[in-house]
């Protein structure tokens, strides 16, 4: 008896696993590849980061196959291992991983035209800082400072260095000041590229900030979000320090005063502004699907 | 029956084994015709599975080494101050009430509370209450957070120390009456035969469930990452977001948390045989030896291997 139970037991792992291995087998690509607008994408599977605008947006997809990953680098290697076949992601994260791996490319969708609808508070990106605080002003004021083409300037350099580019200067820089009065302390997820990621080799790539944080040393933080955040504490006078928070306690850091300021690529969304204070935007994109050729 | 029982635990080894091996065939091939086809076809395309896996080895050592230390040191020291808090609360727990109305009363309330701080800890899961307890303090401190790693041990401690509440209390009742009653027939306290007779004892019976605990914290401690201690599934996470290579990455970090436990494991049966002393004698009750209460004479010297 022990013995049949056992081996029926053994056949179905083999079986099951047999299974697993051939259920990759689903080639949609052609589809994804000639998708004009996002209705073109009913059926097929895509997927967003949890917790996201991304996320809700793909409910605007007629009979999508939705599924969500708590990461972003775990959407890219579900579309690599052929688990989906798109994922939705923002322009300049599109450009950065197509540049990095010629197998992917991504569908031009526009905003509120062939894209996915979104008010500019769902698909901007703004600083978040704990209710009340005078640093919104502070913040806003200098964030005036810069320039539309300066911004997209940067979200350039952003993404080739985020492909293993090598640059020598940036378009957006400023002085370090002589005296700093007080730190800024800022989080990030440093696991969202261009906007914000961890560098391991020895002082980073160009541009890249320390991550502060016991156990954390020999860990560099760079992207679009870090040279925003270097701008203002710059400007501001202030020393900056960069904490690496996972997604989900972002918002709890801020609120506990753990940090001063989330420059996450966070939208300012209703829900969020009901917790925290946010500046104005200071970059925003279309929301694209990238896919395997 | 001692023997049919372990041939069919050989059998299902065995199959289990073959399935293993033939779901990884699929895996395996695909790999290595994808590092044969790589040079027959353009220079750019992808490198080849094991290319990769060696890549991140010689590239990352450091950081995965740096996880390694912070992994041994959160999982040891937790594992090490939850068998004193083990040890404690068992104590009390075992011992007889007080004939003092005022002490009584102390010990039933501590008992409660013990039984309490087991329930809540064990019954809940280590993530949960590493995000608990790491973000409350930063709400109730208005922003100061812990450090991290003494943060990490704390957590790993006061989860251990719940379990091993339980093992302790175990091995206290464990130990034979007479043992209790020897003692006090010579006139020894309870603190006394606690600390001499029992103790001792115990402390050889719960080995093995305290290896047990030490390879779960080992394990275990990969939850911490979700308040950023830098331990070895952090440092995965690091190198994943930084080289797209998800499996290899992961494969790498599973290999690595296999030795170590291994390690740990045949370290401590180490320990245990020397405990155990001389092959020719079992202590009745022993934990580490199951039929020591049914065979008082071991026939096969070697087979609790």
């Amino acid at each position: 008896m022990k013995r049949i139970v056992l081996s029926c037991l053994a056949l179905l792992l083999v079986f099951s696993m047999f299974g697993l291995c051939s259920c990759q087998q689903s080639s949609t690509s052609g589809k994804v590849a000639n998708a004009e607008k996002i209705a073109d994408l009913s059926g097929l599977k895509i997927a967003a980061q949890a917790g996201t605008f991304h996320a809700k947006a793909l409910e605007q997809i007629d009979g999508v196959v939705s599924s969500t990953y708590p990461e972003f680098s775990d959407l890219l290697v579900a579309l690599k291992s052929g688990a989906i076949a798109g994922y939705v992601a923002e322009e300049p994260t599109a450009l950065a991983v197509c540049l990095e791996d010629s197998s992917l490319d991504y569908l031009h969708f526009k905003n509120n035209d062939t894209g996915f609808s979104a008010t500019d508070a769902e698909v901007g990106i703004a600083v978040a800082v704990k209710k009340g605080s005078d640093l919104k002003a502070k913040i806003d004021a200098v964030l005036a400072e810069i320039s539309a083409d300066t911004r997209a300037a940067l979200m350039e350099e952003m993404v080739k260095l985020s492909a293993g580019q090598t640059l020598t200067s940036l378009s957006l820089s400023s002085e370090t000041p002589a005296a700093t009065n007080g730190t800024l302390k800022v989080a990030m997820e440093c696991a969202y590229e261009p906007f914000n990621w961890t560098d391991t080799v020895s002082g980073g790539s160009f541009g890249a900030v320390p991550i502060s944080g016991e156990g954390k040393t020999g860990l560099y933080a760079n992207g679009y979000d870090i040279q925003i955040a270097k701008y203002i504490a710059n400007k501001l006078g202030m020393a900056l320090e960069v904490y690496a928070i996972e997604w989900d306690s972002l918002l709890p850091a801020l609120q506990a005063g753990t940090v001063d300021a989330i420059v996450a690529g966070m939208s300012p969304t209703e829900e969020r502004a009901q917790e925290v204070d946010f500046s104005n935007v200071y970059y925003s994109s279309n929301l694209v699907v990238i896919y395997k050729k | 029956m001692y023997h049919q029982s372990k041939r069919y635990f050989r059998f299902f080894v065995f199959l289990f084994c073959a399935a293993l091996l033939l779901s990884a065939l699929p895996v395996l091939t695909a790999a290595a015709a994808d590092g044969a086809a790589a040079p027959a076809e353009a220079a750019k395309s992808e490198p080849g599975f094991f290319e990769n896996v060696w890549k991140i080895l010689t590239e990352k050592y450091p950081l995965l080494l740096r996880g390694v230390g912070q992994t041994m040191l959160i999982s040891l020291v937790g594992t090490v101050a939850g068998l004193l808090i083990g040890m404690l609360t068992g104590i009390i727990r075992t011992a007889p009430y007080s004939k003092n109305a005022v002490l009584c009363f102390f010990h039933k309330l501590l008992n409660k509370i013990i039984s309490v701080y087991v329930e809540i800890f064990r019954g809940t899961p280590m993530m949960v209450q590493a995000m608990v307890i790491y973000w409350g303090y930063a709400f109730a401190t208005g922003g100061s957070t812990l450090p991290l790693i003494p943060s990490g041990i704390f957590i790993v401690s006061i989860n251990t120390g719940a379990y091993m509440a339980e093992i302790v209390r175990g091995g206290i009742i464990s130990i034979d009456k007479g043992q209790f009653e020897g003692a006090a027939s010579i006139g020894m306290s309870h603190g006394q035969t606690m600390l001499s007779v029992i103790i001792p004892q115990v402390m050889r019976n719960i080995l093995p469930s305290v290896s047990n605990e030490f390879v779960i914290n080992i394990k275990d401690t990969s939850v911490l990452n979700v308040i950023g201690v830098t331990e070895l599934y952090y440092f995965a996470g690091i190198i994943k977001r930084e080289t797209f290579k998800t499996f290899e990455t992961y494969l790498i970090v599973c290999v690595i948390y296999f030795i170590l436990t291994f390690t740990v494991t045949r370290l401590l049966r180490l320990a245990e045989k020397k405990l155990a002393g001389k092959e020719s004698y079992t202590i009745f009750g022993s934990q580490s030896d199951p039929e020591a209460e049914i065979k008082v004479k071991k026939e096969e010297p070697g087979y609790v291997d």
